[in-house]
C-alpha cells in the first residue's frame, strides 16, 4: 500500500501549567490559553522534532521497519527565522557547498522558514503576510530505507525575532516581536503567528510496495507513486506473458499425448 | 453505470446542537462526520437541519469510491473571543484533524507506526482560499472497494470556553469537507479490473478501459491475451505521454494544476 502521510510538529503546550515542555504521541488537548514553552536551548542548538523534549513528541525515534520504505518530499518550517535539517541514521541531508555538514557554529541548519514557510492561521487581529509554498523535494526526494532511523532538527536561530504582520482591524502593516527564551501565552489577537512548527510530508510504502520501492532503488530509478505503479504494471504484464507462454507449452504437450479412447 | 463526483460537507453549529438537545463533542473525542452524534450534514433542507446520515458508508457490491480531497477548519490556538454585550462566544478555533477509516484500518499514522490524529486543518484547510496553505494533496487517492466500510473521523483538540457564561453564537464553528468520485454499476467492475492490472483508478482510465471493451465487441475479453494487450496499450500510452513533457498528465490532473 502507498499512503501519503504527514507529520506536523508544534512547539505549543496546553497551558502555562503544563508539567513538561513536551507532550507524547498525539497532539495534546489545548486550553483556551495555549502556551509556547521557553526555548531553553541556545539559538544555534537543534531540537529534534520527534524526541527532542520540546513540543509534540513521540515515544521513540522514527524508525522504518522491514516492510516499509519512506520517501520524504515536502518540508516546511515556522517561524520565518527558524530552520529545519533532515537526518537519516548518522547523516544530515542538507550540506554546505563544500560537502561538509558542520560549521563553526554547529550543524548546517538546513532550510529556513523564509525559504519554506508553513504558513500559520492568523489571530483575531494579526495575520502573517503571504508566504511561498513548501520546500518541495519532489525531484530529489529523501529516500529512507528499511532499518533506518530518521528525523528532523529544528533550529530557532533567533530567540527574539520580529515579524511583519497585517493588522486586520486597521488593514495596515505592523511589526510584532517575541522572546522565545521566555515562555509565552498565545494571545487570541496573535493566533498561531508565533507557534514554532515543522511540516513533513512523505509517502509511506509498505508491504509489497516497499519491496518494489527497494527494487527501484537498487536499479537507480526514481521512486514515486507513479514509478511504483508502473513497475507493478510491468510485473503483471510479464506474469501474463509467462502464463500465456506456459499455456501454449501445455497445449503443445497435450497434442503429443495419444488419446486413450479414440 | 455512472461516474459522479460527490462531496459531503459537515458543520458543527453548537447553538443548534444544544437547541436540539444534542451534546457537544469532548475535546480529543474522535467521531464520524457521517453517522456520529455531533454536528450536521449541510443540506439545503430546513427540515433536516441538525441531522447527519443514519447509516455507515458500507459500499454496495456495485460501487467503488475514490476519495480525492478533503479539508477542515484551519487554526491551532483557540483565539476565543466573547461578546460581553450579548454574552456569546463569537470566535473559537477547533484545532481539528481529519482521519480516514477503512474497515478497521486507520489511514494516517505517526512515524512510530501508531495511529495519529490525521491531517490538520492547517495542512489541508477548508474552505480553501488564496491565502490558504495547500500543503497536503492526497496523492495517491484512497480507494474504497465493494463491501468495505469507510468513514471520515474528526477530532477537535481545543477545549471549549466557558459555555455556561458565554454560549456559542449561531454559526458553523468547525467544518469538514470531503470530495470523492463514485463509480457505480459496470464502472465499478472496471475499477476492480484496473486494480488487478496495477493501473490507477481515475475517471480517464475507467473511460479508456470502457472504450477498449467496446472496441473488442464480439471477442472474449476473459482471455489473458486480451488483458496483456490492454496492459501493453496502457503502458505504451503512458510512455508516449512521458515523451511529451508539456502534455497535461492524466493522473491527478486536476490536483497538479493547483500546485503547478
Amino acid at each position: 500500500m502507498m499512503r501519503r502521510q504527514v507529520y506536523e510538529w508544534r512547539g505549543v503546550m496546553p497551558s502555562q501549567n503544563s508539567p513538561t515542555p513536551f507532550s507524547l504521541n498525539l497532539h495534546p488537548i489545548l486550553t483556551i490559553n495555549p502556551f509556547i514553552p521557553a526555548y531553553t536551548a541556545n539559538r544555534n542548538e537543534a531540537v529534534e522534532i520527534f524526541v527532542g523534549g520540546y513540543g509534540s513528541n513521540l515515544d521513540i525515534p522514527a524508525f522504518v521497519t522491514a516492510e516499509q520504505f519512506i520517501v520524504v518530499d515536502e518540508l516546511s518550517v515556522w517561524p520565518l527565522t527558524a530552520s529545519c535539517q533532515l537526518w537519516v541514521n548518522n547523516e544530515l541531508y542538507f550540506q554546505n557547498p563544500d560537502g561538509s555538514t558542520q560549521t563553526s557554529g554547529g550543524h548546517n541548519i538546513g532550510v529556513s522558514g523564509y525559504t519554506s514557510s508553513f504558513g500559520p492561521s492568523g489571530g483575531t487581529q494579526f495575520k502573517p503576510l503571504g508566504w511561498i509554498p513548501s520546500w518541495s523535494l519532489k525531484k530529489t526526494p529523501l529516500y529512507i530505507k528499511q532499518g533506518s532511523t530518521w528525523g528532523a532538527y529544528f533550529y530557532m536561530n533567533d530567540l527574539n525575532p520580529s515579524q511583519v504582520v497585517t493588522d486586520i482591524t486597521t488593514n495596515t502593516g505592523s511589526v510584532q516581536t517575541i522572546n522565545y527564551a521566555a515562555g509565552n501565552i498565545v494571545p487570541a489577537t496573535d493566533g498561531d503567528i508565533w507557534i514554532p512548527r515543522v511540516y513533513l510530508e512523505y509517502v509511506l510504502f509498505d508491504g509489497s510496495d516497499s519491496l518494489i520501492a527497494f527494487e527501484l532503488l537498487e536499479r537507480n530509478m526514481p521512486i514515486t507513486v507513479e514509478s511504483v505503479m508502473a513497475y507493478k504494471q510491468m510485473l503483471i504484464r510479464h506474469q501474463l506473458m509467462a502464463d500465456i507462454h506456459e499455456r501454449k507449452v501445455n497445449e503443445e504437450k497435450l497434442k503429443s499425448i495419444p488419446k486413450r479412447f479414440s | 453505470m455512472t461516474i459522479t463526483k460527490q462531496n459531503y460537507l459537515w458543520c458543527l453549529n453548537p447553538r443548534r446542537q444544544l437547541a436540539l438537545g444534542k451534546p457537544l463533542p469532548s475535546p480529543g473525542e474522535q467521531f464520524s462526520i457521517f453517522v456520529g452524534p455531533y454536528g450536521e450534514a449541510v443540506l439545503n433542507d430546513a427540515e433536516r437541519q441538525g441531522e447527519v446520515l443514519t447509516e455507515p458508508n458500507l459500499m454496495r457490491e456495485d460501487h467503488f469510491v475514490v476519495i480525492d480531497d478533503f479539508g477542515s477548519t484551519p487554526g491551532v490556538a483557540a483565539n476565543w473571543v466573547r461578546n460581553p454585550a450579548i454574552l456569546r462566544t463569537i470566535n473559537w478555533v477547533p484545532n481539528g484533524f481529519v482521519q480516514i477509516a477503512l474497515d478497521n484500518v486507520w489511514y494516517y499514522q505517526n512515524p512510530e507506526d501508531i495511529k495519529s490524529w490525521g491531517i490538520s486543518g492547517d495542512a489541508s484547510p477548508f474552505p480553501k482560499n488564496i491565502q490558504g496553505n495547500f500543503g497536503y494533496l492526497l496523492e495517491p487517492n484512497i480507494y474504497v472497494r465493494p463491501f468495505e466500510t469507510w468513514d471520515v473521523r474528526y477530532v477537535m483538540t481545543n477545549q471549549f470556553p466557558n459555555l455556561v457564561l458565554y454560549p456559542f453564537d449561531d454559526g458553523c464553528f468547525a467544518s469538514v469537507y470531503v470530495q470523492y468520485w463514485e463509480f457505480s454499476g459496470s464502472d465499478s467492475l472496471i475499477c476492480e479490473k484496473l486494480i488487478s492490472l496495477g493501473i490507477e483508478v481515475t475517471v480517464d482510465n475507467v473511460e479508456w478501459f470502457r472504450r477498449q471493451l467496446l472496441l473488442s465487441r464480439g471477442l472474449d475479453v476473459t482471455h489473458w491475451e486480451w488483458y496483456l494487450e490492454q496492459s501493453t496499450k496502457y503502458w505504451e500510452g503512458e510512455r508516449e505521454k512521458s515523451r511529451k513533457p508539456d502534455a497535461p498528465k492524466i493522473v491527478h490532473q486536476d490536483k497538479r494544476t493547483k500546485r503547478d
